[in-house]
């Protein structure tokens, strides 16, 4: 009950601020809408995602180092007994 | 293995661990710098926090980011998994730490080049911009990555001179 009165009042004290979120049908809600999916939009996401394809990339490179065989590989050493 | 003592293959853990590591750094960058502290959001240096919009526009991106570093700790919970039910693997606290270290510097390392000093989309202290403290966030990066790659190289090794431990 207490809260929804809380809720209520912020409401009705700041809509703008309830009514901000990306899928709200206001003036506030439209101006995130036009913020996100604008004419930056693609960019954006590329610049956001940028850091993930580098990584795998750099986690499959570690691996191929864990994986590439030498003299001294401590996995393979044991092949040579076998 | 068929009674003969086989040296065991890290190799699963520490990619498992990596994984978990670039996921859980992305999750605390997100929960301590975004969310509790406030000193940054995705998109502070291009879409500044003046206004309500600009700050929803920011808390979008940083989803999108947060859906990223979830994918790449479900990949580590996976291959984890996969890495627990080999016979093979080496089971090894040490390593799988040291790979956590390890991916958990490479995401402060890559995030913070990519994010902080190329793009420049966002700094650590926004309110200072490039700053020493995008420094020192690239420097325990490379920090980790050493700590990390220290750690499981000298479990490998401690493994090889005595197999049966």
């Amino acid at each position: 009950m207490c809260r929804a009165i809380v809720a209520a009042a912020n409401g009705w004290l700041w809509p703008a601020a309830v009514l901000a979120c990306t899928v709200c049908d206001s003036q506030t809600g439209r101006q995130v809408r036009d913020g996100i999916f604008g004419e930056n939009f693609w960019s954006t996401l590329l610049a956001v995602v940028s850091p993930f394809p580098v990584l795998l990339v750099t986690i499959a490179t570690i691996q191929w180092l864990l994986s590439r065989p030498t003299s001294a590989h401590p996995y393979e050493r044991n092949d040579l007994h076998t | 293995m068929n009674g003969t003592t086989s040296t065991p293959d890290h190799r699963p853990l520490v990619v498992a661990g990596t994984f978990l590591g670039v996921g859980l750094g992305g999750f605390l960058d997100g929960i301590l710098l975004h969310q509790l502290l406030q000193t940054h959001n995705m998109l502070s240096a291009t879409v500044p926090k003046t206004s309500i919009p600009n700050m929803e526009i920011n808390m979008f991106w940083d989803g999108v980011f947060h859906s990223l570093t979830w994918v790449m700790t479900l990949i580590g919970v996976v291959l984890f998994w996969k890495a627990g039910k080999r016979r093979e693997s080496g089971w090894s606290g040490k390593v799988l730490a040291g790979a956590m270290f390890l991916g958990w510097g490479l995401f402060n390392f890559v995030e913070g080049v990519i994010d902080h000093y190329l793009l420049g989309i966002h700094h650590v202290a926004e309110r200072l911009g490039l700053s020493a403290f995008d420094h020192a966030f690239l420097a325990s990066g490379v920090l980790f990555i050493a700590c990390g790659w220290l750690a499981i190289r000298s479990a490998r090794d401690a493994r090889e001179r005595n197999p049966a431990a």
